[in-house]
């Protein structure tokens, strides 16, 4: 079966081959038969990728460990979900994941346009596989998924316990259909460029596919950011680590595109603006996936330094010296159509919040590839946290909910003074209202940033409640339906309109959260014993016991701790430090190795709509130490004090396992017979639940704005009839 | 509105697009005359631009077609 995946893949870089010489060859004779035959090799690239990841599946289900990567990420106890997605754990699998959903996307696409935009097609297609030919060569000549071992070990060494997160688990696949997605208006973008057809079609066949990019990174970059919250006992959710950079700039370029290229439908404007925005997407989401496989800054999540690296910086380089040379000779077709009309038009808050969100970008990229740029000049590798990220993004993010609030409540081309008054009225008293509130009664303006943020996310939500209520008084006012319905049938009829206000909603919603969470923060590390109680915002934190588990796949320490406040019992939380085994080193005693291995936390978490109380236990080995080196010693001198005939006889084997065992247990109960001082991260922070919240309204926008129109609905649009009776439809209800 | 001559098919689809574009603006022009965000002379010289526009590419369609013919 390996070599059945192999073939696969050398049988889909022949297939991508053709197909870019299919395509480019049509397009250039004007040949239908062979730019159709080049978009049958997608259709075919997409149905071998299939078959490789479906046998690299086969491979981790059925603990076949002769695969490499089944061996080094998988194993027998691996519980069947994770053995399942461990598939794209490893370099080697993540890439065949990449590329597969890259001619999954890519087979959509052509079969959407397999009428339309005939001309750009060829070199869609062409960019497309191009893209593809660059991933599969990765997986044929750098990481092979179905590189086997002539000696495969009976056991695998499982997956990194980090992993064994649902939310770690849909994270990539998220992530990289973001970033594949992203490729589709990319390869649409170059071939609008090469044959001119800079218009509107292009983004009209290829807008839907956009925003599904901005959908599926921005729940992969949340995924990622509750899994850090849940697992990694650091108690954040966002530390501006290089790979969580590396999705968000795209995820950004992403935003400002969705938004302008509406000014573009409408107006002819902000071509070139456009083109280098998504062109600058794409190249980000392959920045992105550069950094996560070449290792190349420092981060928690990088692989490690691999061989991957000057092939994608190789790939970069075309993709950025491609796209200006396109840009550039092709600026005279860019030139807009009309100009802003106003300052005060939905027009001109669009280009603000795009240049916001270019800034964003800008900055983020530049201190994250910060210590490589120190590097190279000076050295030097200079790390940076995110004290260094803060004084730039927390600005750029107050200006960016502020436009979000005033771009759904300002009509496009022009608005005059008295309907800003009536429009703005309450949205504003909303935010002052807010404002006011929180001064009161909170000590909110200890930290005036977070307090602009609350007072911004009213009038956000301000905004999107008055449009919802307005617009569906307009439709009421029109067919007399009663309020649900009016309101159902508002947002189903204006899908692009209502969903996008949503998701503002929703991002108004996550960044208070993120404000609140981070700027009223209580954190208590403290080391208890058993009985003890400490203090975190007001809050009486009992460590209650501790607790212990021990089994051949792991021993785990933990706490059962007691929240209380003012005397009333609040909650109770319960939290572990899982150590697992360090089977790969052999040089590690028999014992030791129950504790030398990974790690994990359990978190103890109480999740409320206005403050988690969140710990974490970190206990101390030392004083177990020395019984486990006694341990090692014992077993070290049983063990080699065997022939190696006696130590394969099952029943010696056996007699140690059992033996073993039971020291590792005896040791790990001595935790909770005898206990010590044991280390506690405490953390009582306000508002978190309100990121997650708001990611979901967010989320729902997205989809609501991507569903497509109803088949019956395009097709009574696009009736010419209509247009000749009136010279443009009858006038549409809300 | 368009910066080049109606042509091959490629050209069709574009002025197509540009039609639906121009429908959903004059859809949008109306839902925000009706919830208040563009007073009813605004409205009327925003949708009499628009329709214009829509009429205009209209044209281009039909002569394009008549092209054809």
């Amino acid at each position: 079966m390996a070599l059945l995946g192999r073939a696969l893949l050398i049988l889909g870089l022949l297939v991508a081959l053709y197909g870019i010489g299919a395509s480019l060859y049509g397009a250039i004779k004007n040949r239908q038969d062979f730019v159709d035959s080049g978009r049958r090799s997608v259709y075919a690239l997409a149905g071998l990728m299939t078959l490789a990841f479906a046998i690299l599946e086969w491979a981790f289900l059925g603990d076949k460990f002769a695969f490499n990567v089944v061996a080094s990420h998988s194993s027998s106890t691996t519980p069947t979900f994770y053995k399942a997605t461990a598939a794209w754990s490893s370099q080697e699998g993540s890439l065949l994941l990449w590329v597969f959903l890259l001619s999954v996307w890519s087979s959509v696409i052509l079969l959407i346009t397999r009428n339309k935009v005939k001309e750009i097609v060829p070199y869609a297609t062409a960019v497309l596989l191009g893209f593809a030919t660059f991933f599969v060569s990765l997986t044929i000549f750098a990481a092979n998924p179905f590189a086997t071992s002539a000696n495969p070990p009976p056991e695998g060494a499982g997956l990194d316990p980090l992993l064994l997160h649902p939310s770690m688990m849909f994270h990539p696949p998220m992530l990289y259909s973001g970033y594949t997605l992203l490729t589709i208006p990319f390869a649409f973008a170059i071939g609008a460029l090469i044959t001119g057809r800079v218009g509107t079609e292009w983004i009209a066949v290829t807008r839907r596919f956009a925003l599904a990019a901005w959908l599926f990174l921005g729940v992969g970059i949340l995924l990622g950011a509750r899994w850090s919250y849940t697992e990694l006992g650091w108690g954040g959710y966002w530390a501006w680590d290089a790979v969580e950079n590396a999705a968000l700039m795209p995820w950004l370029c992403a935003t400002a595109f969705i938004h302008s290229i509406m000014i573009q439908e409408k107006r002819g404007m902000l071509k070139v603006w456009n083109v280098s925005l998504i062109l600058g997407s794409g190249t980000l989401a392959i920045l992105g996936t550069f950094l996560v496989r070449s290792g190349i800054l420092d981060s928690i999540h990088a692989f490690g330094a691999s061989t991957l690296g000057i092939p994608f910086v190789f790939l970069l380089a075309v993709m950025i010296g491609g796209s200006i040379a396109l840009v550039v000779s092709r600026r005279d077709r860019l030139r807009s159509e009309a100009q802003i009309d106003s300052l005060l038009s939905r027009e001109a808050i669009f280009l603000l919040q795009n240049l916001v969100l270019v800034a964003m970008v800008f900055v983020i990229f530049w201190v994250t590839f910060f210590p490589l740029i120190s590097e190279a000049v000076t050295g030097t590798k200079v790390s940076v946290g995110p004290p260094a990220f803060r004084p730039f993004v927390v600005p750029l993010a107050l200006m960016l909910v502020l436009l979000s609030g005033i771009g759904p409540i300002i009509a496009w081309r022009r608005v005059t003074a008295t309907n800003l008054k009536r429009s703005f009225s309450f949205p504003i008293a909303a935010g002052i209202t807010a404002l006011i509130a929180l001064l009161v009664s909170t000590n909110a303006d200890t930290r005036p940033f977070a307090l602009i943020m609350f007072a911004l996310g009213a009038f956000v939500v301000a905004t999107v409640a008055q449009e919802l209520s307005r617009g569906t008084s307009a439709r009421r006012a029109m067919t007399g339906d009663p309020v649900p319905l009016a309101f159902f049938q508002l947002i189903r009829r204006n899908r692009r309109r209502y969903g996008g206000y949503i998701a503002h909603a929703g991002l108004a919603v996550l960044l208070v959260g993120v404000a609140g969470s981070s700027s009223f923060q209580h954190s208590h590390d403290v080391s208890l014993t058993p009985g003890q109680t400490t203090s975190v915002d007001g809050y009486a934190i009992r460590y209650v016991r501790p607790t212990e588990h021990a089994s051949a796949a792991k021993v785990s320490f933990g706490a059962v701790l007691d929240v209380s406040k003012q005397g009333k019992h609040v909650t109770t939380l319960t939290t572990t430090r899982r150590f697992y085994p360090a089977t790969t080193d052999p040089t590690v005693g028999p014992i030791s190795v129950a504790f030398n291995g990974a790690s994990d936390s359990q978190v103890g978490l109480r999740a409320g709509i206005t403050k988690d109380i969140w710990t974490v236990i970190n206990p101390n080995l030392q004083p177990l130490q020395a019984e486990i080196n006694r341990g090692d010693q014992v077993f070290t001198k049983l063990m080699t004090s065997l022939t190696p005939a006696e130590a394969r006889q099952p029943a010696n084997v056996q007699f140690i396992s059992v033996e073993r065992q039971r020291a590792i247990s005896g040791l790990a109960s001595r935790y909770v017979s005898h206990p010590w001082p044991v280390e506690f991260l405490m953390i009582v922070s306000p508002l978190v639940s309100w990121i997650w919240l708001g990611a979901i309204i967010t989320a729902l926008g997205g989809l609501i704005a991507l569903w497509p129109i109803p088949v019956l609905a395009r097709l009574r649009a696009g009736a010419p009839y209509a247009a000749r009776r009136s010279a443009a439809p009858a006038p549409a209800k809300p | 509105m368009r910066s080049e001559q109606a042509g091959p098919e490629t050209d069709l689809a574009e002025l197509e697009a540009e039609r639906d574009a121009k429908y959903r603006e004059i859809r949008d022009a109306e839902l925000d005359h009706r919830t208040g965000k563009l007073s009813d002379e605004d409205f009327e010289a925003v949708d009499r631009t628009l329709r214009a526009e829509a009429v205009e590419i209209l044209r281009q369609i039909d002569r394009y077609h008549d092209d054809l013919k």
